[in-house]
């Protein structure tokens, strides 16, 4: 039963190929040291049965990560030939990872046609409804970025509905997490362009319940505080959500300086001299070579020979 | 046939000699046993060559397993050059390159954890232990090095440049008595009309500015900008203290401000008076015209970016000054209400990045070549044999190009007013029409008038063209960021994928409300 269970748990495991072979070296290593000693031969010529089951697969997920690794860098022909070679593996995992890494690179070998998306779109749908792994995931994410972005004429409804449906059915997955502020993006920009944009931002404060990770409520929070400036809506709204973003500390360099002398800015205006100071310290002292330095430093000193700031 | 036909000589010598040199380099090559790695440039001016080999051979010096060769290819045909040779396969290891050029991403590979580490090359310096992005004196913050729209560093910068009018000191002394720069906008128009009165009774052919198509725009874009700091400051609706080509663009297009705007109106009013002082009809005349000008001493001064500069050190005869041209400060009695100074220069931006080709055979013996360009003896010795000012901290100038060194402090809101996109097409409209300003007939109303024409059309253009780029970098990212969480281990995944940063994503849905709202 053990052998059994390990075996299952091997297998269970494969579900991501290639990225988890510490985790089946651990497995093996348990799975044999429980074992009585009258066992091993048996063992022996079993494991030499179980090895020829799964060293095809193996090498079959190594070529998968060649794919992946190809596509990283932009090498989309050499991906697409990779991925091609074990779309039609006899292991259902190999083959499924095969098909979402085939219909990823379709979209972006140039040029690209409206042929290759509805290709890419197939396999994406084929994946999305057939599974919950984590190809299905990415599948359903893509099926949403696809009529957001990549076909010619955007579908904003069909994206937010395949992004809402991921949310809900896998919201702990880096997919979803990930979805959260382009749907916030439809939200505000494209969904209902008739109603007030203080009610389209609203709809996507809704998304921050769904935030699971720091940096993709970051992302939302970051969003929502641009669009009320965008659309000039009262400061007053945007300060909370660049607060947050900061303190959530998954900015990149480029945005947490812009977002550093936002939050000055808009707690001098609102009066708030304390923490404009804190701010405005904080951006000089991350960014000294930045052209903004002078105005900042001369922001601050106002407020410190006011005394007004500390 | 004769042998002894000239022609059929001629064409046996140039083939031989050609055969000659194809056989000399490929034996060189196949009987050296140094790594050879190739990097090509643009940079044609005065030193620039000469201050590169002298980088390689104190680098070959201390990698006697490595072999430099510099390839130097006209600016005018460098594009379509090194874009045959990328596509192609063939491109040297690491190449001049810049930011907004096609497909960064497919072609070079970006060096953001390299940056993050310390430059080994500045060991024993003060430098020694410090992240090697932040030995530049920009911090690599510039757009050629971090290339914002894909989040990731890419371009390590040789030199930096700035522009100062030139003078002539021992003309100016001759002609008002001292060679001191004048330090005011009024006291550079007195000096000015000195010159203009000291031609016309000698009756010589003598300006006070020699300027050109070229070089006016180096002078034009600054004066309309310093003019304009409050106008900027209204128009900072996203609180940022500055004003980035989209914000321009969008409020312009959204009706915020237009060339009618007094501030505006004002700065055109200082284009047109130092318009009379420069060389008459230097709209149609090249920048080689104004610096001819200048050397032959028909002009007593020129408008002149550091990287002409050291060119003139050598060619001209005569003592050289510089100062930054006096822009008008609160305290002048006609446009004091506009200007609110101390006026910077503006961000400080580095140049002549050098990119690691994501195809180069030698990967690490390119990276390394990189680290001692970037390095703080490899900047000393480039900027020392070109005059070129230098891009890392603690490497002193020469003298006479520290006078062209960036003034940082004081306002600047990085306002393009004169050209409010990503894209030269305003630029070019503006440009086109500056003879409505400088012409025979021109005048401010003339020049607002030509502008108010068509430039809407060009603002709404660029912003379709941030649109399209920013979907096209879209999609990329997204193929590339799915394959980066496929790559990662289970443990190594993202919270996040790494698509393009939300913030360009953003601007995408931006400019497209701002183009519907304001439709044509």
């Amino acid at each position: 039963m053990k052998i059994a269970r390990s075996l299952f748990v091997f297998s269970g495991m494969r579900t991501r190929v290639g990225t988890d072979r510490r985790a089946v070296r651990h497995v093996l290593r348990r799975a044999w040291s429980s074992l009585p000693i009258q066992m091993w031969g048996a063992v022996l010529w079993m494991g030499l049965f179980a090895i020829c089951l799964t060293v095809t697969p193996l090498a079959r997920a190594g070529e998968l990560q060649d794919g992946w690794s190809a596509l990283a860098v932009y090498q989309t022909g050499r991906a697409l030939k990779t991925f091609e070679t074990q779309r039609e593996s006899a292991d259902s995992a190999t083959a499924r990872e095969a098909r979402f890494g085939y219909a990823v690179a379709l979209l972006d070998d140039q040029p690209i046609t409206a042929s290759k998306l509805d290709e890419s779109r197939r396999l994406f749908t084929a994946l999305a409804d057939s599974g919950t792994d984590d190809f299905a995931q990415g599948a359903r994410f893509f099926l949403g970025r696809i009529a957001q972005h990549h076909v010619v004429e955007p579908n904003a409804l069909e994206a937010s509905r395949q992004l809402r449906q991921l949310i809900s059915e896998h919201v702990d997955s880096v997919w979803a997490q990930t979805a959260l502020s382009r749907l916030a993006l439809l939200e505000i920009y494209e969904l209902n362009p008739k109603a007030a944009p203080a009610d389209r931002i609203a709809a996507a404060e809704k998304l921050l319940a769904d935030a699971r990770t720091p940096k993709a409520e970051c992302e939302v929070h970051y969003v929502i505080a641009n669009a009320i400036c965008f659309y000039r809506l009262s400061t007053a709204g945007a300060l909370p959500h660049l607060l947050a973003a900061e303190r959530l500390d998954r900015l990149g360099w480029n945005e947490r300086r812009e977002v550093l002398v936002q939050i000055a800015e808009l707690s001098r205006l609102a009066g708030n001299a304390q923490q404009a100071a804190e701010y405005y310290r904080k951006f000089l002292a991350e960014n000294p070579r930045d052209q903004r330095h002078y105005i900042v430093q001369e922001r601050l000193n106002a407020l410190v020979s006011a005394n007004v700031a500390p | 046939m004769r042998l002894n036909s000239p022609g059929l000589i001629l064409l046996t010598a140039a083939y031989a000699l050609a055969m000659f040199l194809v056989l000399q380099r490929t034996t060189r090559e196949k009987t050296d046993d140094r790594v050879t790695i190739r990097m090509s440039q643009w940079q044609l001016e005065g030193g620039v060559r000469d201050g590169i080999n002298a980088v390689i051979k104190r680098y070959e010096e201390l990698n006697p397993n490595v072999h430099v060769v510099q390839i130097a290819v006209p600016d005018r045909v460098y594009l379509p050059w090194i874009m045959t040779q990328l596509v192609g396969g063939t491109a040297p290891d690491v190449v001049e390159y810049s930011w907004p050029w096609p497909d960064t991403a497919r072609f070079f590979e970006p060096i953001t954890a390299e940056v993050m580490k310390p430059n080994p090359y500045n060991r024993g310096t003060p430098l020694e232990g410090v992240p090697w992005r932040d030995t530049f004196i920009d911090g690599m913050t510039s757009p050629d090095n971090y290339v914002q729209s894909l989040g990731q560093y890419y371009g390590v910068s040789m030199a930096t440049g700035m522009h100062r009018i030139v003078y002539n000191r021992e003309l100016l002394k001759t002609i008002t008595g001292s060679d001191a720069a004048p330090a005011t906008y009024r006291e550079f128009l007195a000096v000015c009309n000195q010159i203009q009165a000291y031609a016309k009774a000698r009756g010589e052919r003598l300006t006070p500015l020699a300027n050109s198509r070229t070089t006016h725009t180096l002078l034009t874009n600054e004066i309309v900008s310093t003019m304009s700091t409050r106008l900027a400051e209204r128009l900072d609706f996203q609180h940022q203290l500055k004003l980035d080509p989209l914000s321009l663009a969008s409020t312009y297009l959204r009706g915020d401000w237009n060339y009618d705007s007094p501030e505006l109106v004002a700065s055109f009013h200082v284009l047109q008076e130092v318009g009379a002082q420069s060389t008459p009809g230097f709209l149609q005349r090249e920048r080689d015209t104004a610096l001819t000008d200048f050397v032959t001493e028909r002009a007593v001064m020129v408008v002149a970016p550091s990287w002409e500069a050291s060119s003139l050190l050598e060619i001209c005869p005569f003592e050289l000054g510089a100062f930054r041209f006096p822009f008008p400060q609160q305290d002048d009695p006609e446009y004091g209400r506009f200007a609110h100074g101390p006026f910077s220069e503006g961000q400080l931006y580095t140049g002549m990045p050098f990119y690691l080709n994501r195809r180069s055979p030698h990967r690490a013996e390119a990276l390394d070549f990189l680290r001692f360009l970037g390095s703080q003896e490899g900047s000393r010795i480039f900027s020392q044999v070109s005059n070129w000012l230098p891009v890392v901290s603690g490497v002193t100038p020469t003298d006479f190009s520290a006078k062209f060194q960036l003034q940082s402090e004081g306002y600047n809101w990085m306002s393009g007013f004169m050209s409010p996109s990503n894209h030269q097409d305003p630029e070019k409209l503006v440009l086109s029409v500056l003879y409505t300003l400088w012409g025979g007939e021109g005048s401010v109303d003339n020049f607002r008038a030509a502008l108010r024409t068509g430039m809407k059309a060009k603002v709404r253009d660029g912003l379709r063209r941030d649109a399209q780029s920013g979907l096209e970098n879209t999609r990329r990212e997204d193929v590339a960021g799915a394959a980066l969480a496929e790559v990662a281990s289970a443990d190594e995944r993202p919270e996040t994928l790494q698509l393009i940063p939300v913030l360009n994503e953003l601007q995408l849905y931006q400019a497209r409300v701002v183009l519907k709202e304001t439709g044509p």
